[in-house]
Order: structure tokens, then sequence, then C-alpha cells
């Protein structure tokens, strides 16, 4: 899923983490696991049907500017219909339409807090 | 306080170059089949209110999304971008006793689907701040 649906909440936490000079991969890959766990444990859930959209997380991570640079959500093609979809009646239980968007606004702290935790110190 | 989308609908309503009525051709939470042309009001989840040591004290940042559907692609464009128009930016104003700081766009105009009737739905969302 491209994160073009919520552009800003993306833009709002960049420009943070972007300011954490020491920042570390083993931090952000901490932190995107947090956010994660929350879509599978907290409402709104991702919805599942056919365990499509759930096993289409991805994270994949490299280097700009010898910066860690992480990239994470879901591949599948209809993710954001799915996530857009805010009166739509899902099978799964607390599983709802901003499934990625509404944790990344709720824990946009907690996410600052794990990257930071993690940054190196020297 | 009433909810974000009451009072968005009441902005909605008052601006004279959408041709909005309530119960006509604009909704909040539930897209009803018919008419054909609709725009839809949802309140959906936003950044946690803020918290202070005063509990009398609120603030408050909640989220909508609108949701236009048009049997014509070219009339709901038109229709989504008169309301980002009409509401992206707008701030200090005050709507059924809730003040309003800054409405501002997150995303969209986008294109959610076209519907089983043929109909197209496009979407915009909006970041509130209110108190």
């Amino acid at each position: 899923m491209s994160l073009r649906g919520f552009a800003e909440v993306k833009a709002n936490l960049n420009r943070e983490i972007q300011k954490i000079e020491k920042r570390t991969m083993y931090g952000m890959i901490k932190a995107v696991d947090f956010i994660h766990r929350k879509t599978e444990t907290e409402s709104p859930k991702v919805p599942v049907d056919t365990g499509n959209l759930r096993h289409s997380w991805f994270t994949s991570t490299m280097k700009v500017e010898h910066k860690p640079v992480i990239k994470f959500g879901f591949s599948a093609n209809y993710a954001l219909w799915v996530h857009e979809m805010v009166d739509a009646n899902f099978h799964r239980n607390g599983s709802g339409a901003k499934f990625l968007e509404a944790h990344l606004m709720q824990n946009h702290n907690e996410v600052l807090r794990i990257i930071g935790e993690n940054a190196r110190i020297i | 306080m009433n909810a974000t989308s009451e009072d968005i609908k009441d902005m909605l309503e008052a601006e004279t170059g959408l041709d909005l009525v309530f119960g006509e051709n604009l909704f909040i939470s539930r897209e009803p089949s018919n008419p054909n042309n609709t725009v839809t009001i949802f309140d959906t989840i936003g950044r946690p209110d803020q918290l202070t040591f005063n509990r009398s004290e609120r603030y408050e940042y909640p989220s909508v999304q609108i949701r236009v559907r048009n049997t014509r692609s070219g009339d709901a464009w038109d229709i989504i971008e008169k309301i980002k128009v009409a509401l992206h930016g707008r701030a200090h104003e005050t709507w059924n006793d809730t003040y309003y700081s800054v409405i501002h766009c997150i995303s969209g105009p986008a294109l959610l689907d076209w519907d089983d009737n043929d109909r197209i739905r496009l979407i915009i969302n909006f970041n509130v701040q209110r108190r």
C-alpha cells in the first residue's frame, strides 16, 4: 500500500525522524515492528478475508546518504481501497479502515521514542 | 460538542457554490444508495486528544473523510475540488459552540473506486484541530 493516502502523516513523522541524527537501522526496524504489531493487536486491526492483505506486509531497508531509511506498508494492490473504505463491515473482530494511518497517528511519540532510544550515543 | 462531521456538514451546507443540502445530497456516516450524486462525511480516527493537568481543558485532533459519489467523473472532481478549497486552511472559526483552530487537508482528492452501479467515488481526508 502506498503511503500516498496519508502523505501528511508520513511527512510529519519523517520530519521528526530526520531530526534524530544518530538514528540506527535497528531502532527504525523496531519502530516499524511496533507499528506492525499494533495493526494486529489493537483496533483498527488489519481486515482479513483471505489473508492476502495481512500477509502483504513488507519492510524494506536501505541507506540514503549514509543514513538508514525504511519503507513499510501493505503491498496488496487493493490495500488502499480497504484502508479508505470507512463504512465497510469487515469480518475480523476489531478490524477496520485506517488500520495503518490510525496507528501511525496515535503512536507518533512512541515511534520517535523507540528510534531515539536506539540511536547511537557517539 | 458535536461530532466533527456535524459541524463540517454545516460548513459545507453554508457554501453557496456547492449546493449541498443535508438529507438530500449531503449525508453523514452512511452513504445511501440513492440519489446517485452524493457527498458523505465520515468521522475517522485522528490523533489523541491533548492531555493537560486541567481536565476540563479540551483540545481535539479528529479527522474526517469526505466521499463524493457521482455518475459523471468530471462533476465528481469538480465537487471535491470545491470542497477542498472550502475546507483546507480554514481557521479560527466557531461552529455550534466549537472553536475550530484549523482544518487541514492531509490527502486526496483520490479515486476510491467505481461502485457496482458505475458511479465514481472520490475521497479526501482532513485533519481537524478544535476545542
